[in-house]
């Protein structure tokens, strides 16, 4: 017993919500596109660039305020960059994945002409407190998992509760609208490519936001690539909670503490950390192929036409023209 | 009908070649950030990736790098013409290196034969990867570019698990597999940049892949299932089969471009095998417009850039190598974005076409009455306007002018 509770230290509880913290928030972002009936790949870019730009404007003298808003900022412009992208009927995914490796190699290529040639940009600043809440730290366990993290961590699951709540009032339902059928949304006189361009925008920013928090939260370091596919982990985990907000923050929390359980594995224990890494990736297996059963079964019940098998159906909804 | 095809000809390649100059242009403005003059950059990128001298070729680097990476986007155009949007390329090399480098070491074969076993256990295993999304699409109606994200971060992790456990070098100080025997190793005419039998095993693939997809029936079904899967089915087709066959054979390709970097180049599996070479392959085939010789030339392309970027502009110049990759990720976006606006391009080219046809029917038919009828609508459909205006009986004067 006292194995066990040593296991889950202090120290694996904090690294847990840490790691989930880029995740939650990379999660809303893709969440939120998928709603607005956008799949959105290129939330590593976004990252990447929020944690490039938030480094960015913190060695420039800004306050740690001024970094985080300079990298929503700068995510919002490439959201902004789909949302045009979009509206022109370009293939997204095909847009997503230069994006990708723009952001990942521009971002290696603008710090090293303009820091020197080193692989690893460390600026002398100073990254965000952590902010320790006075009287449930001293509670054993909860005072470990609620206190003693950057506002960047209360703020994404802050976030994750009012995105849960922005889907109870009007504007939510009708992104949901949009999300589900986009055809029938503008046919209802909603105004689906501005919800579109806006969805796109803000998960932009708020993707942006979780790449800030690697390195004007956490590290105050840039290397290349340094998300480390956390953009990628965290659309896996919106898929997870079938992009159901209230579902957001549980599979973020599987993903990230996956992680640091395995850390913590690795450094106490023989036992090889592959087994509970792959758990979230085979979890979110099983769930596309229920959702996607239950999805087509649903379909045969209602007597619709049964959806050509193998057939060319890009997974894009082509919503781009709807209402417009 | 013959200037019709040659404009179309000229448009489908202007457009492309634009949107490679809009990012070499941007790519210009970069270099000049860094306070290089953005020609001499580009004249050093060139020199250096087909530079040969008898000390080092620099070509042949570039074909040595190439050859898996032609691998990999001759998979992707597979997977993807059967219409189904896999990204899974980056797995099955990843696993198909791996399955070709135990077999290369663990099991004793005559040469020639092992070389082949190899690449065979590579193509399996990179097959057996590729299916897996297919399945899913298929039978389960999941999203298939989604399953093979997963996959990707799946075999990341098994690969590096493997790599660091039970396949790893016995007293080796870092991780990596023991290294392949010189039986299952590729021949290799240039010892200092590893050009072999590689490179020509790839383009012989190229060839195999082109005559697959354009001369035989499977391709033939696997196209159809992609480009008009309701055709297909209609006129019995298996289409299910067609696209599970594709996802197989695409994955196989990639699973053998892992294969060739591993007995032709490596000789082991290091951890972080997987360096881009399956994603670098999607985008290739992007690049190449999903064509067979296309996505073969994006692939050289792409290998000549990176490698330019290095021994040219870092080594040289002092211009960090990313340059090179940031302007092929320019150029993916500028493709992307050109996609559609070539379709309005070409809509507003037909709309054209067909207004002069109605002057010129018009001009020829001497009973035209005076245009009492109403203008056609605003039709983008060139044909349809002209059957109105032709059913009208009269020119619309709106359009006579064209």
């Amino acid at each position: 017993m006292d194995a066990i509770l040593n296991f889950f230290s202090s120290e694996m509880l904090h690294s847990g919500i840490r790691l989930t913290t880029p995740i939650l928030l990379g999660a809303i972002a893709s969440a939120l596109s998928s709603r607005a009936g956008v799949l959105n790949l290129a939330i590593e870019a976004k990252m990447l660039v929020g944690a490039f730009v938030g480094l960015l404007a913190l060695d420039a003298g800004g306050s740690t305020f001024t970094a985080i808003l300079a990298a929503f900022l700068a995510g919002a412009i490439t959201g902004g960059l789909m949302a045009g992208a979009h509206r022109l009927g370009v293939d997204l995914i095909v847009f997503a994945i230069g994006l990708n490796m723009l952001a990942l190699e521009l971002s290696v290529y603008l710090m090293r002409v303009l820091f020197g040639g080193t692989g690893v940009w460390t600026p002398e600043v100073d990254t965000l407190d952590d902010i320790h809440i006075p009287f449930i730290e001293s509670i054993p366990f909860l005072g470990d998992l609620l206190s003693g993290y950057n506002v960047l961590v209360y703020l994404a699951f802050a976030a994750a509760i009012a995105f849960t709540l922005f889907f109870r009032y009007r504007p939510g339902r009708h992104l949901l609208a949009i999300g589900e059928a986009p055809g029938a949304a503008a046919a209802a006189g909603i105004a689906v490519p501005r919800y579109q361009a806006t969805s796109l925008i803000v998960a932009g920013g708020v993707a942006a936001v979780g790449g800030a928090f690697l390195t004007v939260g956490e590290l105050g370091l840039f290397t290349r690539g340094m998300t480390d596919g956390a953009g990628w982990i965290a659309v896996t985990a919106a898929l997870l909670a079938m992009n159901r907000p209230g579902f957001l923050i549980p599979a973020s929390l599987l993903f990230g503490f996956s992680d640091a359980f395995a850390i913590r594995l690795q450094s106490t224990t023989d036992l090889p950390q592959v087994v509970v890494q792959l758990l979230p990736f085979l979890a979110t297996l099983v769930v596309l192929g229920i959702v996607g059963y239950r999805a087509t079964r649903a379909a045969a019940l209602l007597g619709m036409p049964k959806r050509p098998r193998g057939a060319a159906k890009r997974p894009q909804p082509a919503t781009s023209t709807a209402g417009s | 009908m013959k200037d019709f095809d040659v404009a179309r000809l000229v448009q489908r390649v202007a457009v492309p070649v634009l949107a490679v100059i809009f990012a070499l242009i941007v790519g210009g403005f970069l270099v000049a950030a860094s306070g290089y003059p953005p020609a001499d950059a580009s004249f050093t990128v060139m020199q250096s990736a087909f530079s040969c001298s008898p000390a080092y070729c620099n070509f042949a680097t570039v074909l040595t790098t190439a050859a898996p990476l032609i691998l990999t986007t001759l998979g992707a155009i597979l997977v993807l013409s059967a219409g189904l949007f896999s990204i899974g390329q980056e797995g099955q090399y990843g696993l198909g290196g791996l399955a070709a480098v135990v077999v290369g070491y663990a099991i004793p074969l005559p040469e020639g034969l092992h070389a082949a076993a190899a690449l065979l256990a590579g193509a399996i295993a990179g097959a057996a990867v590729g299916v897996i999304p297919a399945v899913f699409r298929i039978f389960l109606g999941a999203n298939e570019l989604i399953v093979s994200i997963i996959l990707n971060s799946i075999v990341m992790l098994v690969l590096s698990y493997l790599v660091n456990y039970p396949l790893r070098q016995s007293g080796g100080s870092a991780s990596y597999t023991e290294v392949v025997d010189e039986t299952a190793r590729l021949a290799v005419f240039d010892p200092a940049t590893k050009l072999g039998m590689n490179i020509v095993i790839a383009l012989a693939f190229v060839v195999i892949v082109w005559v697959y997809l354009r001369r035989s029936t499977w391709g033939y079904e696997q196209r159809m299932a992609g480009a008009a899967s309701a055709f297909a089915r209609y006129s019995g087709m298996r289409t299910r089969v067609a696209v599970i066959r594709a996802a197989a054979l695409g994955g196989a390709l990639a699973g053998i471009g892992g294969g060739i970097q591993v007995i032709g180049m490596n000789y082991r599996v290091i951890d972080g095998f997987m360096d881009g070479t399956g994603f670098n392959g999607l985008t290739a085939a992007i690049l190449g417009g999903m064509t067979v010789f296309g996505g073969a030339l994006a692939a050289l392309l792409f290998s000549a850039i990176t490698v330019g970027a290095v021994n040219g502009l870092q080594i040289m110049m002092g211009i960090p190598r990313e340059i090179g990759a940031t302007v092929l990720a320019l150029m993916i976006v500028f493709v992307s974005v050109q996609a559609p606006l070539v379709e309005r391009l070409e809509l507003w080219l037909s709309k054209k076409r067909g207004a002069a046809e109605i002057a010129r029917r018009a001009a020829e038919s001497p009973d035209a009455s005076p245009p009492t009828a109403a203008p056609p609508p605003d039709r983008t459909d060139a044909a349809s306007s002209l059957l109105a205006s032709t059913a009208a009986g009269a020119p619309a004067p709106g359009l006579e002018e064209a």
